[in-house]
């Protein structure tokens, strides 16, 4: 069983922490199939935080197919987040490694980049 | 049926003034509004008027399908929490229990010693010499005991510590999830709203400002930051502005992103969107008063 | 509502009683030396050997008057004590009672606890009201019937149950005046949502309507009988029957009459025929004194009708209560 948390001062709205955090257990293999998450009540009740959030996380971790409601028994981890690595991924990795570093020796500091990916990632948002 | 709450025009007005007007809202079933505001936005007003204490001048309220301040069947079903959390002082526990029981048909005496017993209140002593936390549990297990379908509290931690704050809030939410309650809650702190809330309702100068789900405002409201005079985009509404000698700062509300490469977009939290609100009730992003929907 | 009505009041409620368990001993206590002294200084067995005849012989030989006179006198200091004891009471009782009863609830707050309930707010107040006026009615009585008792001898010794201010002291209308006083206090307070204000506003009307209706109302409950008997005359009227004289003096309303009908003074006088001449002298041949007055056997159909009064008062005051919280504290 996990414990949730919630982080008032992110910018995340509450229902994606939730979700993020059972992610991210399944990540580290904190959760594994079969497990089964703290009920809607328990929840709701220990962070004192909206029951539709908690039921919002979970039918979005439902839709995923990372979790199914189980009616009288809770909701149970039914998937995995193995990381399937594709070819692909690790040849965009390297190409934005050699960006990184390409940047850096332009004088670009970390907050630079930051900026640039945010405005180039809006402005492609915006152009599809 | 599925409004729990429903009000169209509603206004009430002491002597000269009006202390709410053209109120035309609907509050779902199973959701938690947060009603916020300035002290004197007429927050109380529409609550009292909700638990039929007060009676419209104007326009007409609806709780569950009738008239509150007619219909006594409706109160016995609302669970109601005054600002303050005013009890009997000299009663003990038990003896609200007592009263409850007498008073409304569909009492459950385990559920209201269970939640006391829990938080190891002692429901023997007068209540007037419990502290303010305990004295908040204690009223609110009185009204959660009736098995409302309709909780309204007033202001209902304002006078809490943290700790006891946590704790009633913690309750309460528990208790939602246990027994499928619709909230109204009035609130100070705009910090606990975005936790508690899936609906906001913001009252300013004795009218509703803004309302609907948060997730919905949240996703329509951007701070946008720019060099000092870039145009202001044209397809967003601009809730305030604030100019330094090089940068515009813009609260919008937007229902597309923001494409425009001079504008730097951000997330806003409710509470600078809600003080935004706040800081001038003129802002209206919304054409006028809409009610509240079901968020799917 | 029952049970709340006694939880929220039984302090009031027995802090009453207990006023009332002290008030009665310290009745009893006076009460005992009032009777013996009733029964050893011989004015019972006058009063029993006179009976109750319409007139006595004026020569005092039978008519208890001295010894009822000593009675009294013996008695002045406590009998002032019980005149202001005894009309302040039945105020205060309901007053107590009945100021707090919304404006409390109003003060504190807790209207919106307990008119948030599954009762609606009229079976709140009239529950209430009707108990706790029952509750004022039973103190009120029982407060009565210890009064009745203490007065006994008095009432017998100086004939004056019936004359003004003896009369508000005993009998039903006591409970009649605390049932009157609870209702003003009901409805001040919820007027002024306040207890102390309301406390105020209703010492202030009780007194104002109790004066009213003592001094214009209740002579004219029944109407008034009239006597006339001669000056001179070897008896008088039996003052120790209980008559309450309203118009023994002053123009118009009682007096001395010629024998040609006018007027002569105010008041009655009698002479004895042994010194008729001195009366003849000052009032002429013939004159009569002239009385109106209510009978004493009216005593207690006064008793009613006052009572009566002022439960109707009581009944129109906490039916307003009921429609002001119902209307007005919205």
């Amino acid at each position: 069983m996990i414990e949730f948390r919630l982080d008032t001062r992110s910018h995340v709205v509450p229902y994606l922490q939730l979700v993020q955090q059972v992610r991210q257990a399944l990540r580290m293999g904190l959760l594994e199939r079969d497990d089964r998450l703290p009920t809607v009540r328990d929840v709701a009740g220990s962070l004192a935080i909206n029951p539709n959030t908690v039921l919002k996380a979970y039918r979005e971790l439902e839709l995923e197919g990372l979790v199914q409601g189980r009616p009288g028994q809770g909701t149970f981890i039914v998937g995995s987040l193995g990381a399937p690595v594709h070819a692909s991924h690790e040849k965009l990795r390297r190409e934005l490694a050699a960006w990184l570093g390409r940047a850096r020796r332009e004088g670009l500091t970390e907050d630079d980049v930051i900026a640039m990916f945010d405005t180039t990632r809006r402005s492609a948002e915006g152009a599809a | 049926m599925t409004s729990v709450l429903e009000t169209s025009a509603l206004g009430k007005r002491y002597r000269r003034t009006w202390a709410l007007r053209d109120c035309s809202l609907a509050i779902p079933r199973g959701c938690i509004v947060g009603l916020v505001g300035p002290n004197g936005a007429g927050k109380t007003t529409l609550l009292s008027l909700a638990v039929g204490l007060l009676r419209p001048t104007s326009g007409s309220i609806r709780v569950l399908g009738s008239d509150p301040g007619r219909d006594p069947t409706v109160l016995a079903r609302t669970g109601f929490v005054a600002q303050d959390t005013p009890l009997y002082r000299d009663f003990t526990a038990d003896d609200l229990f007592a009263m409850g029981r007498r008073l409304n048909e569909r009492w459950d005496d385990g559920l209201a010693q269970a939640r006391l017993a829990r938080l190891a209140i002692p429901n023997d002593r007068p209540v007037g010499s419990l502290s303010g936390g305990q004295r908040a549990q204690v009223a609110l297990a009185l009204v959660l005991a009736k098995r409302p379908d309709l909780l309204i509290l007033d202001e209902p931690v304002a006078s809490l510590d943290p700790l006891a704050r946590r704790e009633f809030l913690q309750l309460l939410m528990s208790s939602v999830a246990e027994q499928g309650l619709t909230v109204v809650l009035s609130s100070h702190l705009l910090g606990d709203l975005e936790r508690l809330c899936d609906h906001l309702i913001v009252l300013s100068a004795s009218r509703v400002q803004v309302l609907g789900p948060v997730d919905e405002l949240l996703a329509e409201h951007r701070l946008l930051v720019g060099g000092r005079g870039a145009p202001e985009p044209t397809d967003a509404t601009v809730v305030r502005r604030s100019d330094t000698e090089r940068q515009t700062t813009l609260l919008v509300r937007t229902s597309g992103p923001i494409v425009d490469p001079r504008w730097s977009a951000h997330p806003v939290s409710l509470e600078d969107m809600v003080l935004a609100y706040l800081q001038d009730p003129a802002a209206g992003a919304l054409p006028g008063p809409r009610p509240l929907e079901a968020s799917g | 509502m029952i049970w709340l009505t006694w939880r929220q009041h039984r302090g009031q409620i027995l802090t009453a009683l207990v006023t009332l368990l002290l008030l009665g001993v310290l009745l009893f206590v006076t009460g005992r030396q009032m009777r013996d002294a009733f029964t050893s200084g011989g004015l019972e067995a006058c009063l029993d050997t006179l009976g109750t005849p319409a007139f006595v012989p004026i020569d005092g030989s039978s008519n208890c008057v001295d010894l009822g006179e000593s009675f009294a006198a013996r008695f002045f200091n406590l009998r002032l004590l019980a005149l202001v004891g005894f009309l302040v009471l039945p105020l205060l009782l309901g007053m107590f009672l009945g100021a707090p009863v919304v404006a409390r609830e109003l003060e504190q707050g807790t209207h919106q606890l307990v008119w948030t309930q599954g009762v609606g707010r009229r079976r709140w107040a009239v529950t209430k009201f009707a108990l706790l006026a029952l509750s004022v009615l039973v103190l009120g009585s029982i407060f009565a019937v210890a009064v009745d008792l203490w007065f006994e001898p008095l009432n017998r010794a100086t004939g004056q149950r019936f004359t003004w201010l003896i009369f508000d002291q005993q009998g039903i209308v006591v409970a009649g005046y605390a049932v009157f006083a609870f209702a003003l206090g009901v409805l001040a307070g919820a007027m002024t949502r306040r207890t102390l204000r309301a406390m105020g506003v209703t010492l202030l009307l009780f007194c104002i309507v109790r004066f009213g209706v003592a001094v214009w109302v209740r002579p004219e409950l029944a109407p008034r009988a009239e006597r006339s008997y001669p000056v001179v005359a070897t008896t008088m009227p039996n003052r120790l029957v209980g008559d309450w004289i309203i118009g023994g003096g002053g123009p118009g309303v009682g007096g001395i009459y010629d024998a040609e009908g006018r007027e002569v003074q105010g008041g009655q006088s009698f002479c004895e025929p042994d010194r008729a001449q001195e009366c003849v002298d000052e009032y002429g041949e013939g004159a009569m004194n002239f009385e109106i007055y209510q009978p004493a056997d009216r005593y207690w159909r006064f008793q009613v009708l006052e009572a009566l009064v002022f439960a109707g008062l009581s009944f129109v005051l906490l039916g307003a209560a009921v429609w002001w919280i119902r209307r007005r504290l919205t």
